[in-house]
């Protein structure tokens, strides 16, 4: 596979100025968070991204797909998660004005606007949209950013990944939500670039290594199937179908190797293009969030003591016995890894 | 690889006279799959027949006519018959459904072909039966779609399974089996070895997945050439997978990824450009047999 060396340094949860993030950092295994692509289901990203808030945990390294790579930047760059959950609402509540400037910053003739409706051409330039959502403090440059960040395109012409870790942030998170339908693929240097989801929707693989414990944030679903679909919807039957593909993978992935965390975020019910369901998508992602928040406390308790300790709300009361050995525990999170050799 | 899964399968005990057992796994990829044709012709010459075939979409339909006892010749002569002209094939519909033509479109689905009605007609004769009287023991690969998981066919009449297992949304309806609503196994396992990986010695992987021209300079990609490039990413992407966890003893890729989905007219092109696979194929196939 022709994946690109990613580079940054190997920190252990570096301490960051972080706005809205409670002053006591937890001490422990440094996490390698792995956000997967999914469309507008990739909005539970961002209450995901509140777990490491409230506990005080900093990830060592992200590395994201298509809608994860937009927040996975947004986090990398050190906004908070509530700011990145009032700067999506904000976003999202401005759609006129969204799709007024995105009229403006285009040349050609109107009527192509109602074919974008249709989804029928690919004419939207991902880089406009970015301009427009991507908060603008997130840095143009990868190596601005506060957390090394791994982001994943597919390369058209070679049919396989490339990762983004250096140099132009923006046209590596452009080509990794470049869907076909929707947005033109980024052109650099002669090589077309689209969505990761394409070839790797949810990139663990890409987390091993790069922290002690790898977390991975599923927002792939199953595809939401409307009956109707297989009429003369052709277009959303692919669409439909092309996320079967994405599940495909997925599936497949799990079975060569598994992350330390897995968190499949419930969000079958919402269509991939549903962007204005936004608090419900973020409603639907609370257990997920509850789930990962248990984990990680559970591994952090294991591994060293912290220095401050965890709100007590979170201390798992079913296994009272195995926080007490150390050893035990430890091996637990880290068994798939022992498997895979 | 053989120890990979020390416990013999139950088709592999047929290996214990001496002979290495081969599984066959052909791909889907629309006219691409006419490619298959050439690989049966390697098992034709070498006079190997394979313990068993598993087909997903176009790899569903040549595989099915194989594992019905037609051989590699008789299956490119049908073809040939089928594909010489348009004009031949209308002709073909005509004269097989007498006052039937309109079944193949529905009113309520008018761009939607009914794929069993079609393949019942483009079928050759001996296709029209069940798995269970087939020379060659046989699985389809299908989707569910609203379960949204591989049913892997393999009783009943086989008309249905392998219009089902060709079933690609917007072209044809889904087929109805056993109150499973099935379409095209292309988008659960496109290249389907894993479905017979452990009943053979051997396992022969035809992929038949499209890809880019990379001739075509970037600004002169259509939107249509960037849709078939983003499936055919998600088809390789699978097979990958699939690879990096567990490969087949031999993996085939005949040069034919750059032809069309609806390339069918250009069969002869196309077995022409499976040619060397086939060669590759047939001297792979040798020098593990000769090793046994």
């Amino acid at each position: 596979m022709s994946k690109s060396a990613v580079t940054g340094p190997k920190t252990r949860s570096p301490v960051l100025p972080r706005e809205s993030v409670p002053a006591t950092v937890m001490r422990g295994p440094s996490i390698a968070l792995a956000l997967g692509g999914g469309g507008a289901r990739g909005l539970a990203h961002i209450v995901i991204l509140e777990v490491f808030d409230e506990l005080g945990i900093r990830p060592a390294f992200i590395t994201a797909t298509s809608i994860g790579a937009v927040f996975g930047a947004a986090y990398a760059a050190g906004l908070s998660a509530a700011l990145i959950r009032a700067h999506t609402e904000d976003v999202l509540g401005q759609r006129l004005d969204l799709a007024r400037n995105l009229i403006a910053a285009r040349s050609d003739p109107v009527h192509k606007l109602f074919r974008l409706f249709s989804l029928r051409s690919s004419l939207l330039k991902p880089e406009t949209l970015l301009e427009h959502i991507l908060p603008s403090r997130v840095p143009r440059r990868f190596e601005d950013l506060a957390i090394p960040l791994a982001v994943v395109a597919t390369d058209f012409y070679a049919q396989d990944t490339i990762v983004f870790s250096e140099g132009d942030l923006r046209q590596a998170i452009a080509a990794s939500i470049a869907l076909p339908v929707i947005f033109q693929p980024v052109i650099v240097n002669n090589r077309a670039m689209m969505d990761g989801g394409l070839v790797n929707p949810l990139p663990f693989d890409l987390a091993t290594g790069r922290g002690d414990v790898t977390v991975a944030i599923d927002v792939s679903g199953a595809p939401r199937v409307d009956p109707r679909a297989m009429g003369p919807g052709a277009v959303e039957a692919i669409v439909t179908c092309s996320q079967i593909l994405q599940r495909s993978i997925v599936l497949e992935k799990l079975k060569s190797s598994r992350p330390d965390i897995y968190i499949d975020v419930s969000v079958d019910a919402f269509h991939v293009l549903e962007f204005h369901r936004f608090r419900e998508i973020l409603a639907a992602a609370a257990p997920a969030k509850d789930l990962l928040k248990r984990k990680l406390a559970r591994v952090f308790e294991s591994h060293t003591v912290p220095e401050v300790k965890p709100v007590p709300a979170i201390t798992d009361q079913s296994q009272p016995a195995e926080s007490k050995t150390r050893k035990r525990r430890l091996s637990l999170p880290l068994r798939s890894r022992k498997d895979k050799a | 690889m053989s120890a990979d899964h020390p416990e013999p399968a139950p088709a592999r005990a047929a290996a214990s006279t001496g002979t290495p057992t081969v599984a066959l796994a052909l791909g889907g990829g629309s006219a691409r799959g006419l490619a298959h044709i050439a690989i049966l012709e390697a098992f034709d010459e070498l006079g190997i027949r394979p313990t068993v075939i598993a087909g997903t979409s176009i790899g569903a339909i040549v595989g099915a006519c194989y594992a019905a006892g037609l051989s590699a010749r008789d299956i490119r002569d049908h073809a040939t018959e089928l594909l010489s002209s348009r004009r031949a094939v209308l002709y073909r519909l005509a004269a097989h459904l007498p006052g039937n033509l309109t079944s193949l479109w529905s009113p309520w689905h008018p761009a939607v072909v009914d794929g069993v009605t079609l393949l019942d007609m483009l079928l050759p004769e001996r296709t029209r039966v069940d798995f269970s009287a087939l020379a060659i023991p046989f699985r389809a690969v299908t989707l569910d779609f609203y379960r949204m998981e591989q049913v892997v066919l393999s009783q009943g009449p086989l008309v249905p399974a392998v219009a089902a297992s060709a079933s690609l949304p917007s072209i044809m309806r889904p087929v109805e089996i056993d109150g499973r609503l099935l379409i095209d196994g292309g988008f659960v396992n496109p290249t389907p070895y894993d479905v017979v990986l452990d009943d053979a010695d051997i396992t022969v992987a035809v992929d038949v997945t499209g890809a880019p021209d990379t001739n075509t300079p970037p600004a002169s990609l259509s939107t249509n050439d960037l849709w078939n490039g983003a499936l055919h990413a998600l088809f390789t992407a699978v097979t990958r997978e699939k690879l990096a966890r567990r490969a087949p003893e031999i993996f085939i890729r005949p040069q034919v990824a750059t032809y069309e989905t609806m390339d069918f007219l250009k069969m002869d092109e196309i077995l022409a450009a499976a040619e060397p696979a086939k060669q590759e194929l047939k001297r792979a196939l040798a020098e593990r047999l000769d090793q046994a």
